[in-house]
């Protein structure tokens, strides 16, 4: 039987709800495949927002308590365990070989107190302290022979993907990145069925301490457009933690330049790896948003 | 004062060696465009890229350069002692629509006065100036690193000879209103979606043979959109507006305005090669006069 494929249009996203900012709601756009066509359940996701006012000092400098505070509310609340430690356990087990897969952007790594402390609770789970990997840039090599990988990055906004988020994280893992760069990095999901990472994925924490939320330039920052949001946000599902990541650029983009400037549209990559890959749930209508800690300014 | 530096500045081009031998077209050298001392800083060893190297040097952004036909860029960072580094990147686009295209591709800011077109914001500047865009930032931004900013683009501009002109579509952009710092101007599909979603499909059907300006203009009741495109020829254009209607307003006609979920209008006309759509128009007959209007706009203030 032929199907029609209907072509995806703004109009879509605006039907969604209230402007484009509800874009990445668009239910029907963010549907795998045949899902509704066999009534099988939609498959849901949950992510936490973890937030702490102390986590950023006022002079930009990251606070590494409140930070591996955070990361263990966020992991315990993910798995509803009574503590961390419960929870990491797991995670991962004594005998896996873990790869922390941060991000080494210049402007904008992953935090040396968020790896250091992600390093410290896995081997407190039994992992052997030699049995810990991290790298970014390397990681086809480092990491390729790990059992289990915790995927870990900040989230900015990119001059061609929308966003940078856990998805295009696992982009190192690739022999040539730019095989991914076609239609606005719309295929990045695929990455997640390669053998060199396809179900090692444990935990995502796409760090929102203080994301960009606009980049200006060839290198695509501007310290102008960073805020100290002071969250965490934690996900066994890499779209749906970068679904949410989206809405909350959005409402700062909302706010900062006080018109519509949305990303969903724009983040292919977010959409179709449901629809296309299924490696997880890009609609926030099925993803489950838990929020800890501080409230003010939370934007989502 | 500004233009006698860039003059003084043009015969240091004769000491910049090695670099200017291995650009593939000798007349293009783009070291030999830069001086090697302005205003103190001193240049430290250059970096060349080319297509397959630009990603070594901007990582995951040089997709848009890329789209806009970019050839090869030189890095010249400068650099004192007690004071941050100021870096210049000269992109060589191939032709100066390229580099007026890649100028607006994020442009923001207010006009410095530089090359042919340019903006100055935050400390950052970019230009174009004939076939070259250019940027120059300071590692961190501080009044003492914004004259140097300026002046080392200065300097750069006053040794860029050649000058090309800006796309005529663009200067068919209807003035009253206008957002001189929100006009965009492309050839390709992803970079329209870049600017302003339409369609994931290539409704438009956008191409390098097509030339594309997006522009903002302002109202009191709100911002709208004008795309303004040109085609080859008139039966191309109306083939883009048979698609554009049917898959993004299939209630409307051509000339015929829709309203759109979020209260905005949009208006699609073609004349002769031309495809006009307004989108976001609070009003049917502020879409209508908008297209009037670039009907009536001649492209006078070409170069």
């Amino acid at each position: 039987m032929k199907s029609k494929v209907r072509t995806i249009t703004r109009r879509d996203f605006l039907r969604a709800g209230a402007g484009a900012a509800a874009a990445a709601a668009v239910s029907g756009l963010a549907r795998p495949a045949g899902a509704q066509e066999t009534g099988e359940a939609l498959p849901r996701a949950k992510v936490v927002l973890v937030r702490d006012r102390e986590a950023v000092r006022s002079d930009g400098a990251l606070n590494a308590e409140a930070i591996q505070r955070m990361a263990d509310q966020g992991v315990a609340a993910l798995l509803d365990e009574a503590d961390a430690a419960t929870a990491w356990r797991r995670l991962v087990r004594p005998d896996d070989l873990v790869g922390i897969k941060n991000n080494a952007w210049a402007n904008l790594p992953t935090p040396e107190p968020l790896v250091a402390g992600l390093r410290q609770r896995i081997t407190q789970a039994g992992v052997p302290a030699e049995a810990v990997r991290v790298d970014d840039r390397g990681a086809r090599q480092t990491l390729a022979h790990c059992t289990a990988l915790i995927n870990s990055r900040p989230l900015r906004t990119h001059h061609w993907a929308a966003i940078g988020g856990c998805l295009k994280n696992y982009v190192p893992f690739t022999p040539r990145p730019s095989d991914y760069h076609p239609d606005i990095c719309a295929d990045l999901g695929k990455i997640w069925s390669l053998p060199i990472v396809k179900g090692k994925t444990r935990l995502n924490i796409l760090v929102v301490l203080t994301p960009l939320f606009h980049g200006r330039g060839p290198h695509h920052f501007d310290r102008r457009y960073v805020w100290p949001y002071g969250g965490l946000l934690i996900s066994q599902d890499p779209v749906a933690a970068d679904a949410v990541g989206i809405k909350l650029l959005e409402a700062k983009r909302r706010l900062h330049f006080g018109e519509e400037r949305p990303l969903a549209p724009l983040a292919k990559h977010v959409r179709y790896a449901e629809t296309r890959h299924h490696v997880g749930v890009s609609d926030p209508e099925r993803i489950e948003l838990v929020k800890i800690g501080w409230q003010e300014g939370i934007l989502i | 004062m500004a233009g006698r530096i860039a003059i003084a500045l043009v015969p240091l081009c004769a000491f910049v060696h090695c670099w200017g031998c291995m650009m593939a077209e000798p007349t293009h050298s783009l070291a030999d465009r830069i001086p090697r001392e302005v205003v103190g800083l001193r240049a430290e060893k250059d970096s060349v890229y080319d297509r397959s190297t630009l990603f070594d040097y901007i990582d995951g952004g040089a997709e848009p350069y890329l789209h806009y036909g970019f050839q090869r860029a030189l890095v010249r960072r400068f650099v004192r002692p007690g004071q941050p580094a100021v870096t210049a990147d000269v992109f060589d686009m191939g032709e100066a629509r390229n580099a007026y295209g890649i100028f607006t591709f994020e442009r923001e800011g207010d006009e410095a006065g530089i090359g042919q077109d340019s903006e100055f914001e935050g400390g950052f500047l970019r230009f174009w100036k004939g076939p070259l865009f250019v940027s120059v930032l300071a590692e961190r931004d501080a009044p003492e690193t914004r004259s140097a900013v300026l002046e080392i683009g200065r300097a750069v501009a006053g040794a860029i000879t050649e000058t090309g002109p800006r796309p005529e579509v663009v200067d068919r952009l209807p003035k009253p209103g206008l957002l001189p710092n929100r006009v965009r101007y492309f050839r390709d599909h992803l970079l329209l979606t870049y600017h302003y979603y339409i369609a994931d499909a290539n409704i438009l059907h956008i191409g390098q043979q097509t030339e594309v300006a997006l522009a903002t203009y302002w109202t009191e009741k709100g911002n709208l959109r004008l795309l303004l495109v040109r085609y080859p020829t008139p039966q191309e254009a109306g083939a883009a507006l048979a698609e554009f209607l049917k898959a993004y307003a299939p209630e409307a006609t051509a000339g015929e305005g829709v309203q759109t979920e979020d209260g905005g209008w949009v208006m699609a006309e073609r004349n002769e090669e031309l495809l006009a759509i307004v989108f976001d128009a609070p009003s049917p007959e502020q879409a209508r006069s908008l297209i009037q209007s670039t009907w009536a706009t001649g492209g006078e203030g070409r170069p």
